[in-house]
């Protein structure tokens, strides 16, 4: 692991990075902001206008869109690295994070840290204090579930996008799969499983296990089903996750082969 | 110290021909074995696509190789990979190390955290690489306004932060002036002159004929020289050319070569100037003699076969063999 003052100087460096460029900083913020909204607007509408989805009303599905994006934001704020992992196999410059005496895990989680995305945080942590106030349930504990829900949203997808930039080491290039993987499956996720059809709901549950973050755990925490798994599912998928990421991160690096130069 | 056996890496590469990819597997390095000792100057040489940069990347533990084994200072690079890159520092020349739009001194500052140097340390440190490599007119600027011998300075000072005792330098000196580059070769001597080893790869033959004291060069991942730069003069045998100015000018257009039964003589026609070819080993005294003697000679240059010209002939006899 690397050093504490390691971070805090490419922390710093990071931030002087984004801020070196003054208007563009301010402008992205603002525009970040802008999108994010327009993301939550889709869902805003349907809500409106249908009352609710798959049986779940305003309340909840707010929890069910907090949970998952307040997850994607923190990835996105320190997981550019990750997002953009195919620029390092392009260019070859994964070669200089190579020669560093720490984990280039790290070293990615800090390329750029994304201070835009605090935006995202900010928006999806406001549509869940609203869930929280607003939803009926039985269980008192239910803003502490929420919190480690968000963190266990976080980390799935810290996975996912640790699997698929792996990939990269033997594909180069992976935008595309990047965004059939993981992109719009994550904006599936905000919606409950339930008005997807069976293969949908099977790939969101078993093979790209973001279900299993917001909607199975909250589907328990609202009474919906007495199924103690659907609580335990974040936990599990997390767990099984976490090795199938470790042995392709490894074997990526060592078969890893640069450009030409 | 270093210690490469064996070592083998092969590539698979993709060619396009019309709608269709043709796999192709090329052999990088095949079987390369040297060792080089504590406290050396390598050169590393050999025409493009040699295989110089895949050998740099296995020693500085970015490449595993598919055999083979490499020994640097007790360490094998690709297995105790975050322990061996303490000791080295590497100068890529293509890829900057450099973070693009903030200025250097915040990259020395990142590296210097990075690497744990203590911070007096690091000023002292600082200091000297800003002196001796002349920093200080551009180390507060952003690295995307340097020009690129700026840059190249700034990189071999990035190298140099952690004080690491083996260098890894890859065409350090490209777009730099003349003064520049004489300044950084001077320092790099210096710091072997401390101990330090340095592994050269460089086209600038010159560079590696003033600082290297050993050459290594290689041809199609595969060893063809490994030592003093004298033994590879002495390999070639090109002569030493004895050149004579003379005051009785013929104007002629042609050239004619004059008969001698020692040595290859030629005369131009439009100078008058006479260039007598003296094998490799043999003394000029004789030939300058002789042309003193015989002709109405104002001046002499005695020129030593140049090293561009040494390695010109092995490249092209290296590639005309594996056409062939």
């Amino acid at each position: 692991m690397g050093n504490l003052r390691a971070f805090w100087s490419l922390l710093r460096a990071s931030l002087r990075t984004q801020t070196e460029y003054r208007v563009n900083f301010i402008v992205s913020i603002v525009i970040n902001a802008g999108y994010t909204a327009a993301d939550f607007l889709l869902l805003s509408f349907l809500i409106l206008r249908f009352k609710e989805l798959g049986g779940w009303n305003i309340a909840e599905l707010a929890l069910l869109y907090s949970v998952v994006e307040t997850g994607t934001g923190f990835f996105k704020l320190f997981g550019y690295g990750f997002e953009h992992f195919e620029y390092q196999m392009v260019t070859g410059r994964f070669d200089l994070i190579l020669i560093r005496p720490v984990s280039p895990l790290i070293l990615l989680f800090l390329q750029k840290v994304d201070f835009r995305r605090i935006a995202n945080v900010g928006q999806a942590l406001a549509i869940g204090i609203y869930g929280v106030l607003n939803v009926h349930s039985c269980h008192t504990f239910l803003p502490v579930w929420v919190f480690i829900l968000a963190i266990c949203s976080f980390l799935l997808q810290a996975e996912i996008n640790w699997i698929l930039a792996s990939v990269a080491f033997w594909t180069i290039k992976n935008e595309e799969l990047h965004v059939l993987a993981y992109y719009s499956m994550r904006t599936a996720a905000i919606y409950p499983l339930s008005i997807f059809e069976t293969f949908f709901r099977h790939l969101l549950t078993y093979i790209i296990p973001l279900g299993t973050v917001g909607y199975f755990p909250l589907l328990y925490l609202f009474g919906k089903t007495g199924n103690r798994w659907a609580l335990f599912s974040p936990f599990i998928s997390i767990l099984l996750l976490f090795p199938v990421c470790l042995c392709l991160w490894k074997c990526g690096i060592r078969h890893y082969t640069s450009t030409g130069t | 110290m270093i210690e490469v056996k064996d070592l083998s890496k092969r590539y698979t590469v993709y060619k396009r021909r019309g709608l269709f990819r043709e796999k192709q597997r090329i052999q990088a390095l095949d079987h390369l074995s040297f060792s080089v000792e504590r406290g050396a100057f390598l050169g590393y040489i050999g025409p493009n696509g040699a295989g110089k940069s895949t050998t740099v990347k296995v020693l500085t533990g970015v490449i595993v190789p598919e055999e083979g084994s490499v020994s640097v200072d007790g360490f094998c690079p690709w297995k105790n990979r975050k322990q061996y890159v303490e000791h080295i520092g590497v100068v890529f020349g293509q890829k900057s190390q450099l973070w693009w739009d903030l200025p250097v001194i915040d990259t020395y500052r990142a590296l210097g955290a990075l690497y744990d140097v203590p911070k007096p340390v690091w000023l002292k440190r600082v200091a000297e690489l800003s002196e001796r490599l002349s920093l200080s007119d551009f180390l507060y600027q952003p690295a995307r306004q340097l020009s690129l011998g700026q840059r190249m300075r700034a990189e071999v000072g990035a190298s140099l932060i952690h004080d690491p005792d083996i260098l890894f330098l890859d065409e350090p000196s490209i777009g730099m002036d003349v003064v520049s580059r004489h300044q950084m070769a001077a320092f790099l001597k210096e710091l072997n002159g401390r101990g330090k080893t340095i592994f050269l790869t460089t086209h600038d033959l010159h560079e590696i004929a003033s600082l290297c004291r050993q050459i290594l060069l290689l041809h199609r991942g595969r060893l063809v020289f490994f030592g003093p730069l004298e033994a590879l003069k002495d390999m070639i045998h090109l002569p030493t050319i004895v050149r004579a100015r003379v005051s009785a000018v013929q104007d002629s257009r042609d050239n004619f070569s004059i008969k001698t039964s020692r040595w290859q003589c030629a005369q131009c026609g439009e100078t008058g100037e006479i260039t007598v070819e003296v094998p490799a080993g043999e003394s000029t005294v004789a030939a300058s003699k002789w042309l003193m003697e015989n002709y109405p000679v104002e001046d002499l240059k005695i020129e030593e076969p140049d090293i561009e010209e040494i390695v010109k002939l092995l490249y092209h006899g290296l590639i005309g063999n594996s056409k062939g």
